[in-house]
């Protein structure tokens, strides 16, 4: 099975129901993609596949196939420089655990939405947990990239 | 003219280490083994350990070594500012670095004797003047060598952006040239710690210095090590997590690609395979039949019946009992009454619990994230026969705590199916095993006689606590030396409120499932009744709640925060539809801290609102606003979540909830605004990361009396009837 993971291609052998966190973590020691819950109830084993959020913990490796998947190690675009630097300013992170999911889920949000109300970071960001509770900063973080993205 | 530094000799170092055998603070010469994932790039040859919390590399870098553990409260910043303040360090070259060591420097004195163990919100306050004496002590050390070798007075010597200074020239060396000689120095016992006046990092609210590397994917959680030739493991558990395998069949898991093995561990059925999915797959088509325990059938309904039997029995005193409030009682004007309810908890950290082993002879090392190495260390020699100090054990940060990481089983897996398999071991317990093996937080009922004089005042309160205390459960030794005292029975007393009799009794319930320390502990239950009563009496006596605090607090500092939170939530302003609840704490012992939060509540179309919670908090020094702020806001909102939405229920050995779908927990979506404010004063840190959770509770159900007149007593409200 040949997958493009952050812009190369990896060969590899694997049974196609594995799901493509597992492929990630365990095969590829890419430990940036959090496992949470398997069943993509918290968000935190999110990652791009042809640059929209998906939940890597049920996707399975066969149907990334043929394309485009971006982890948090490999994202790279204005929206995830504007969404980093806002993270970086309010300081959003405490232990860090669910912060890959959040931050590839903000940056799909920023880059596709302009100006995002509450109700817009509340639709795009509610199946992100925080144990720690920090969504008063990603809110705020959040808006903060977004006005980055208009300059 | 610039002082020429003579070098030391060997002769000197001989002479220095024949002169200093012990010495207050202990010096290393070997470097131990270091962590290398907290800076890229492992550590720089050469460095010189000065002593147990810090070393200078040959660059002229400051590393400070934080051996409490980074549960996201951002400790490791914390305590790093703390040392280099003393140390007179450059802060943009001081990291900190995780260590593998578990010396005495790094045991907590204020916690169960003799543990290296991050818990109680003590890290900060109890770490205070060790990293100060730490930092204090190599700033001496390389003024005396500087002094000594320049023949001037070390009088004449600072030290500022890890140079030492010499005042009357302007010249300075770095730390790293004189690192070496420093540590001919003999180590002072008492070293002269700088004026609170000359403080220029603490108290700034300097950026975290784990930020970088949680933004990116490459920070190292105990989830994430990667040992080479390491296997994966996925278990099953039986009822209660405790009962043992009788019979099962194996027969088609070991014959599906990559497994190794189909093990029996002490509580459940295991399977070890080349890779994770291979094992969670293989294990799914293991079928395992456990023997019978006591309670194995236990439900929610048999605790709830065992709790009210709790408030029935006589229990045992808690301390602070004073007067006699019982007589006093009999004579009261006025007598509220009411018992509340808490149900279990899990822990829900989005990291679920895991453990990696590697069991080679007579060598075992650990990885997993975990508050307690010294814990660990036991359990793990306990199952090998060894002695702890040969555990070795990785831990670096953990995707969440919350008192959730101790415990036995999963060390005890590892290690049993590395020995098994001769490899490294992953055990990785899913989520619905994290939340059956959880060391839940105790259910409570506790219930409260409140007597008012003809004025109004409280002046007779008697109180009981009917739950489980995890001393008891976690740490049996301690428990041995302060039982029947536990957990729920501290803090049932001793208010600000001015009560001149007051008796409390603790009435013990031995869980059947675990149950461990959860963020906010015994506060969460016995302020929930106090607060809860206090306002019961407010509106019986027809009075504003927070008026009424006002008047029976005298403490200058809490009416402080009490009057700055009123103003913050404009609570005099009347405004349609909005309604607001207050509750207040003063822990005066562990935490040295003060905390006022005002709930307030938008009513439309009768159904209630969630919009801002309000918090003032005033817990002595404040040594990063930055981290202070952030571990209120944490803490806030996470009483705001068990407060209104989580609950664990058993039925028939099993909790209902096993994932995040049912065990619900806060989203963004019903996170209420925050507005936070922190009041400082004094020279003495008190504590951050648990003070804003309890508070939560009774400030919501406080204002939802406001709001519907009707008084909820059984949480999380959402789930009991509050019109949500």
């Amino acid at each position: 099975m040949r997958l493009n993971i952050n812009g190369e291609d990896v060969d590899l052998e694997v049974d196609p129901d594995t799901p493509l966190l597992w492929v990630l973590r365990d095969h590829l020691s890419l430990t940036g993609t959090k496992f949470g819950c398997g069943i993509a109830s918290c968000g935190a084993c999110t990652v791009h596949i042809d640059g929209y959020p998906q939940r890597s913990c049920v996707y399975p490796v066969a149907a990334a196939e043929g394309t485009a998947i971006t982890t948090i190690e490999g994202a790279r675009s204005k929206a995830e420089e504007a969404v980093r630097a806002a993270w970086t300013e309010l300081q959003v992170p405490q232990c860090g655990y669910c912060q890959s999911g959040q931050i590839m889920s903000a940056i799909s949000l920023v880059r596709d939405v302009t100006a995002p109300t509450d109700e817009d970071i509340d639709a795009a960001m509610a199946g992100n947990l925080c144990r720690c509770m920090t969504y008063d900063r990603i809110r705020k973080a959040i808006k903060t990239a977004a006005q980055q993205m208009e300059r | 003219m610039p002082i020429e530094l003579r070098k030391a000799t060997d002769m000197d170092r001989r002479h220095f280490l024949k002169a200093t055998g012990s010495t207050g603070l202990a010096l290393s010469f070997i470097l131990p083994s270091f962590s290398t994932a907290a800076r890229a790039g492992g550590i720089a040859p050469n460095t010189r350990r000065i002593n147990a919390f810090l070393a200078v590399t040959p660059d002229n870098d400051i590393e400070v070594f934080v051996a409490q553990a980074e549960m996201g409260q951002g400790i490791t910043t914390g305590l790093t500012q703390i040392l280099a303040e003393e140390l007179g360090a450059d802060w943009d070259r001081t990291h900190f670095r995780f260590s593998t060591e578990r010396r005495s420097e790094f045991i907590s004195p204020d916690l169960y004797g003799g543990i290296v163990l991050t818990g109680g919100s003590t890290s900060t306050s109890t770490f205070f003047l060790p990293m100060r004496q730490a930092g204090a002590a190599a700033r001496a050390m390389l003024i005396a060598a500087t002094a000594e070798q320049s023949g001037a007075d070390v009088s004449e010597f600072s030290t500022n952006q890890s140079t030492v200074v010499h005042e009357p020239t302007g010249d300075v060396w770095t730390f790293a040239e004189l690192s070496e000689d420093a540590l001919l120095q003999p180590v002072p016992a008492d070293p002269p710690l700088k004026a609170r006046s000359e403080f220029t990092l603490i108290g700034q609210s300097r950026p975290r210095l784990d930020l970088a590397v949680k933004l990116d994917g490459s920070a190292k959680y105990g989830i994430d090590h990667v040992v080479p030739g390491m296997v994966w493991a996925a278990v099953r558990h039986g009822p209660l997590g405790r009962a043992s395998v009788a019979s099962f069949d194996g027969s088609t898991a070991t014959k599906m690609p990559g497994v190794r093995k189909v093990l029996v561990v002490p509580h459940g059925i295991a399977v070890v395979a080349d890779h994770y999915w291979q094992a969670v797959t293989a294990l799914r088509t293991v079928e395992v039949v456990f023997d019978p325990i006591d309670a194995d059938n236990f439900s929610t309904e048999d605790m709830r019946a065992s709790l009210v039997a709790g408030l029935a029995a006589d229990g045992v005193e808690v301390p602070q009992i004073k007067g006699d409030a019982e007589t006093r009682l009999q004579t009261a004007s006025d007598i509220i009454e009411a018992t509340y309810e808490m149900p279990m908890a899990a822990h829900g950290c989005i990291e679920p619990v895991t453990c990696t082993a590697f069991v080679q002879g007579d060598t075992c090392k650990l990885w997993l994230s975990t508050q307690s190495p010294t814990l660990d260390a036991g359990y793990a020699a306990d199952v090998l026969g060894v002695d702890p100090a040969t555990i070795e054990i990785h831990n670096e940060f953990m995707g969440g705590a919350f008192g959730r990481r101790t415990g036995r089983e999963h060390v005890e897996e590892a290690i049993l199916l590395s020995q098994a398999v001769q490899a490294p071991v992953k055990v990785i317990w899913s989520r619905e095993e994290d939340i059956l093996m959880d060391q839940f937080r105790t259910a409570a009922m506790v219930h409260g006689r409140l007597g008012l004089d003809e004025d109004g005042r409280p002046v007779a309160y008697s109180a009981k606590v009917s739950a489980t205390g995890f001393w008891q459960n976690m740490l049996p030794d301690w428990y041995e030396q302060v039982k029947p005292l536990d957990i729920p029975a501290i803090g049932l007393l001793d208010s600000d409120y001015g009560i001149e009799d007051e008796n409390g009794r603790y009435a013990p319930y031995l869980s059947p499932p675990r149950i461990g320390p959860w963020r906010g502990n015994m506060d969460n239950h016995n302020l929930l009744l106090v607060e809860s009563l206090i306002d019961e009496a407010a509106h019986h006596l027809d009075r504003d709640p927070l008026e009424y605090r006002l008047s029976l607090i005298t403490d200058k500092r809490s009416r402080a925060v009490i009057e700055r939170v009123a103003e913050l939530s404009e609570w005099q302003a009347e405004r349609t539809g909005v309604f607001r609840g207050i509750a207040f704490m003063h822990n005066k012992n562990y935490w040295r801290s003060r905390v006022a939060v005002v709930v307030e509540l938008q009513e439309q179309d009768g159904v209630l609102r969630v919009t801002t919670l309000y918090c003032v908090c005033n817990s002595g020094l404040v040594i990063n606003p930055l981290l202070a702020k952030q571990n209120l806001e944490g803490g806030l909102l996470f009483g705001f979540s068990w407060a209104f939405l989580e609950e664990t229920t058993f039925t028939d050995g099993y909790p209902d909830q096993r994932n995040f779908f049912d065990y619900e927990m806060l989203r963004i979506d019903s996170a209420p605004r925050l507005v936070v404010e922190i009041i400082e004063a004094g020279e003495e840190p008190g504590s951050f990361g648990e003070v804003g959770t309890p508070m939560v509770a009774p400030a919501l159900g406080n204002a939802i009396f406001a709001a519907t007149g009707e008084r909820f007593r059984r949480l999380p409200f959402a789930k009991h009837g509050a019109p949500f």
